[in-house]
Order: structure tokens, then C-alpha cells, then sequence
């Protein structure tokens, strides 16, 4: 099988968003070319980079919003 | 013992019929993502908690008049208004978020930090640091299409359509900043893991 991917192609698959057909070509180059396998691998770690600095909002702010729902509520 | 999670669109249609608890349930799921996408925006975090709130105060009142017909994307809506809203606020005050944390407080100490071990703990928070410097030092088009994409899970459809561009323009936006991430990883030869 002989494949090639571009950037837009890994962004793509890293997010699930390619055509099967496209997932298999992208597969296949990231296992058989070592410096598109480096670059995905890099955007697997800036990728979980991301995952790890979610930010837990105030408690207070999830209390006032259902303040908000019960007080607003339809009879 | 199985236990599946309810979906959101059936926490929706309970919240619509009136149960609260459903409407909690969908804040505690999505909260951290929404309130993740509005900081790294804004850059400060009393506008971050009041536009938080006013999204959700829209998620409620949309519901209610039974104007939500997303179909399986509840978070993807959500996220679009408190995008929407955020750039309302920048409209408003006619400038783009360029603002800092203080020294004496940053909204990141506020995460919970899981590791009981300290200096995993102190290495955790250094690189959660240093991730927030590198998306603030993004160029806004592509750390708006990061937090869509990455913590609103829109797809690159979903994020051309709210941001008024092509599909290949935001798959380009993202491409440059992870790119530039890398770069900037590169340059202050940081290390992203704890491991």
C-alpha cells in the first residue's frame, strides 16, 4: 500500500473526523513513516496537554444558575 | 454491575418536563469544558463566571420556550452561545481579550490536583502553566478554533459554520496551532507530561 497524508490529514485524524478510506491511508502512513508517526505523536501529547488544563468553574456559580432555574420555573 | 450514563438529549427532555436534577446533572457533565472555552478566551475570571452564567441562563430560557432542536449536540449548542456571548462582550468593549491573571491569584489554582504525590502535584501545576502560556500566546482565530474543537468537541463543520469561515479554513486554523504549539514547545523545550 502506498499512501501519503498532509497536515490537514493527521488534524483530521486525531479528531475522528476522516472517511474510512482516508482513516486506513492515515493509519497506514503514521505506522510505516517514522517522521509523520513523530509528528502525530506530538499532536497526540499537545493534544492531551490540552485534556489535563481543564478548569473546574466555582461551585457558587452552578448553585446561582440553579437558583435561577427553581425561581424562574412555570407554575 | 452495568451502568449506563442517560444521554443529554434525554436530560434535556426532563429538564423540560420540569425535572431540576436533570438540568444539574447536564451542568456537573459539561461545566468544566464550558467554563474551560469562556476563561481561555476572556483571560479573567469574574467575566468568565458572569458569561458562564449568562449561557446557562440562556440554556434554560431556550429550553423552556422549546426552541433546542440540536438533536445529540447539547454540547456543541452550548458551547456556540457562550461563544457567541463572549464575543457579544468583546463588541461590547471593543477590544480583543489581551487580559492576564494577577500575580496574586490565578484561576488555575483552583484545579484539582489528583496525584497525592507533592511533586507530581508541583510538576502537574507547572505544566498547566505552561499549557496556558502557550494557547495565550496563540493568535485568537486559532485559540478560538482549539477550545471549539478540542474542549466544545464541535466538529470542523460545526466551527466554520459559528465562526463565519470555510471548513478549510478552520481545519487551517487548527493545523497552525498545533504547529505553533509545537514550535513554542520546541523553542522553551518544555516537557508536557509528568511521566
Amino acid at each position: 500500500m502506498k499512501s501519503e497524508c498532509t497536515l490537514n490529514d493527521l488534524v483530521d485524524y486525531l479528531y475522528n473526523e476522516t472517511q474510512l478510506l482516508k482513516t486506513v491511508e492515515v493509519q497506514y502512513t503514521i505506522d510505516n513513516n517514522e517522521e509523520v508517526n513523530e509528528i502525530y505523536h506530538e499532536m497526540v501529547a499537545i493534544s492531551k496537554a490540552l485534556d489535563d488544563s481543564l478548569i473546574t468553574p466555582p461551585g457558587c456559580l452552578r448553585e446561582s444558575i440553579m437558583n435561577y432555574a427553581r425561581i424562574s420555573a412555570p407554575f | 454491575m452495568c451502568t449506563q450514563q442517560i444521554s443529554d438529549n434525554e436530560l434535556v427532555a426532563q429538564f423540560i418536563k420540569g425535572d431540576e436534577n436533570a438540568l444539574q446533572k447536564l451542568i456537573i457533565r459539561h461545566e468544566k469544558k464550558v467554563y474551560t472555552s469562556i476563561y481561555l478566551l476572556v483571560k479573567d475570571s469574574d467575566m468568565a463566571n458572569d458569561i458562564f452564567q449568562d449561557t446557562f441562563i440562556k440554556v434554560i430560557n431556550t429550553l423552556r420556550t422549546g426552541h433546542y432542536n440540536e438533536e445529540g449536540k447539547f454540547l456543541s449548542w452550548v458551547l456556540r452561545i457562550a461563544h457567541n456571548l463572549t464575543i457579544d462582550h468583546f463588541r461590547g468593549q471593543k477590544r480583543m481579550p489581551m487580559a492576564y491573571d494577577t500575580e496574586e491569584y490565578s484561576i488555575f489554582d483552583t484545579l484539582p490536583l489528583m496525584d497525592s504525590n507533592i511533586e507530581d502535584r508541583i510538576i502537574n501545576k507547572q505544566i498547566q502553566t505552561q499549557v496556558r502560556q502557550l494557547i495565550d500566546q496563540l493568535p485568537f482565530d486559532q485559540k478560538e478554533v482549539v477550545i471549539m474543537r478540542h474542549y466544545g468537541n464541535m466538529s470542523f463543520k460545526e466551527i466554520a459554520e459559528t465562526t463565519n469561515v470555510s471548513i478549510n479554513t478552520s481545519l487551517g486554523r487548527m493545523r497552525y496551532a498545533i504547529i505553533n504549539l509545537r514550535k513554542m514547545i520546541e523553542e522553551k523545550n518544555l516537557m508536557l507530561s509528568a511521566d
